[in-house]
């Protein structure tokens, strides 16, 4: 009875693991599908429509300002959140808890009704003499506030395990807080941080709610293009081969992510 | 020294307060300004005070039905969310450290990919001859293809398998820290394992459950890229309306309190949830008291 209950139990999970990541597995077959529609099973394999995303500059462009964006937009949050999170960490103040939950709402407030406002207000922004809406900066600072609070949150968990005696023997031995900081905090914490760079710069590469409402027309990203030519013209096979090798290249990621960083425990 | 620690204090805080505040929390304020201005055309309005956008919400039933097709679909699939998650979660958290961190980075997938990638993939599998029809009609399961695209069915399938990972986490967490010589300590007392799992393991899961369903329910209920791909225009809920109305039609005014009516009622709904959550909790305190003395 107890081993019936054990092995339907790892039955279920594998069965509800294969549907979790069904769509994924699905994107990377049928990039390699003969067919244009689709058919299961495939008809054949091919690397056509690798062919083709190698020579589409529009999908290569669109990957390109994804990268920019996914890469400024990190870089804005590693700023921001790793100070951030050490203030939060280590330093008691009043509103310390309030803060933490101010920083971390991003990830639970509906980003559909943010996106709508921040609309509003960048159409009133300018720079330049032209309106922030559209423009390489309001993406990546719209990025920048998806990006921050998992920035926050992992190095949160990070510093968590640097033993405060480890700063304080530092210290005591000579070091001024800044060295201190420099040469014993940021070496442990470290996997933390790499871990939230890699993993916001993936949620902003992939973003599409937040970026189909503020970019315009100059910085189409690589997942607002893919929303608005399934919308027209419904879905082709270059589209899958571009998300298949997206996919494939975070897969790999996260593989050597969980390995080298362990990854998961920062989740 | 004290004033010196304050000053470093606040340089630390300064550029996350600055992104958090000024691009996050102002813009909610910018919304719940526009409601009440009036629309003129597309995206332009003028700041005169107007009730006008509440009052279109129930000027027909077509919104109000919106509402509540979103908060329907979005019941469904957050249920069957939790009963999929829930054995997974079980499995997942009782794995060896190795091996529950290569099981986590697979289950965060769908998180890291992204809407865009899972709805491309369930569209492809959803096609007329696309994987699920083939399987389907492989199995003498159907007889023609069925059409899951542009049906709730559809929907929903695409919304539990992209939520499955943020209810998989918390629960993952809030299992993996009840101490197994609990469950041990019950079964020796004779309760088997069904009994052992209700009385023991779920209610010192809640925490986990509740914060896992709260979440899902709150993304579920503003999905805008699942229904709008799989729904193919269709079935609209409030997203794929929210998203029309302030990138298509251009109007701001009605969008705003479209969305802001709509967050007040998700609001209430979420405080009554985590009222009953903390009333079960109460009344299943008992069992954790029991099962504490046994081991003792």
């Amino acid at each position: 009875m107890e081993k019936l209950n054990r092995i339907l139990l790892i039955i279920f999970s594998i069965l509800i693991l294969i549907f979790v990541l069904s769509p994924i597995f699905v994107l990377i077959i049928s990039s390699f599908n003969e067919s244009r529609y689709f058919e299961f099973p495939p008809t054949g394999f091919t690397f056509e429509w690798y062919k083709a995303f190698y020579k589409s500059e529009e999908y290569q462009k669109a990957l390109l300002i994804s990268l920019r964006v996914a890469l400024t937009a990190a870089g804005i949050g590693l700023l921001a959140g790793v100070p951030a999170a050490f203030a939060l960490d280590r330093y008691k103040f009043k509103g310390n808890a309030v803060m933490q939950s101010i920083f971390l709402s991003p990830l639970m407030l509906p980003q559909i009704i943010w996106a709508l406002g921040l609309i509003q207000f960048f159409s009133i922004v300018q720079i330049g003499g032209r309106s922030i809406l559209g423009s390489f900066a309001g993406i990546v600072l719209a990025h920048s506030v998806i990006i921050l609070p998992y920035v926050i949150r992992m190095v949160l968990t990070s510093l968590k395990y640097v033993e405060v005696d480890l700063e304080s023997a530092a210290m005591s031995l000579g070091a001024k807080p800044i060295r201190t900081f420099l040469e014993v905090t940021i070496p442990i914490i470290l996997p933390g941080v790499l871990v939230s760079a890699v993993f916001g710069f993936m949620v902003s590469f992939t973003d599409v709610v937040v970026s189909s409402f503020v970019a315009g027309t100059r910085y189409i990203t690589f997942p607002v293009r893919m929303y608005s030519e399934i919308r027209t013209e419904g879905l082709d096979p270059l589209a899958v081969t571009v998300s298949a090798f997206v996919v494939i290249f975070i897969v790999i990621i996260a593989m050597i992510g969980e390995r080298t960083a362990k990854w998961s425990r920062f989740f | 020294m004290q004033s010196r620690k304050k000053g470093s204090l606040i340089l630390l805080l300064l550029p996350a307060s600055l992104i958090i505040g000024v691009i996050f929390l102002l813009p909610f304020i910018f919304l719940l300004v526009q409601s009440f201005w009036t629309y003129e055309s597309s995206f332009v309005s003028k700041p005169v005070f107007t009730l006008a956008n509440y009052a279109k919400i129930f000027q027909d039933t077509y919104y109000l039905q919106v509402y509540l097709r979103t908060i329907k679909l979005s019941l469904i699939s957050t249920g069957i969310t939790l009963l999929l998650s829930y054995p997974l979660a079980r499995f997942i958290s009782r794995l060896k450290t190795g091996l529950k961190g290569f099981m986590l980075t697979l289950i965060a997938l769908p998180m890291i990919g992204g809407a865009m990638i899972q709805t491309m993939g369930w569209m492809a599998m959803m096609m007329r001859y696309g994987m699920l029809n083939g399987i389907l009609m492989g199995l003498g399961l159907a007889k023609e293809p069925v059409a899951f695209l542009g049906s709730e069915l559809g929907i929903v399938i695409g919304l539990v398998q992209s939520f499955i990972p943020l209810m998989v986490l918390p629960l993952v967490t809030s299992l993996g820290a009840i101490d197994v010589t609990l469950e041990d300590a019950a079964k020796s007392l004779g309760a088997n394992s069904l009994r052992t799992f209700f009385e023991v393991v779920l209610p010192l899961s809640l925490p986990g459950a509740a914060a896992g369903t709260i979440l899902t329910l709150m993304m579920n209920l503003t999905m805008f890229v699942t229904p709008s791909i799989l729904g193919q225009n269709k079935i609209m809920v409030f997203g794929t309306i929210a998203y029309q109305q302030a990138i298509s039609v251009g109007n701001w005014p009605f969008a705003s309190a479209f969305a802001i009516f709509f967050i007040m009622a998700v609001f209430i709904f979420a405080m009554l949830a985590m009222k009953v959550t903390s009333a079960i909790q109460k009344s299943t305190k008992q069992p954790k008291a029991a099962a504490k003395g046994a081991q003792a």
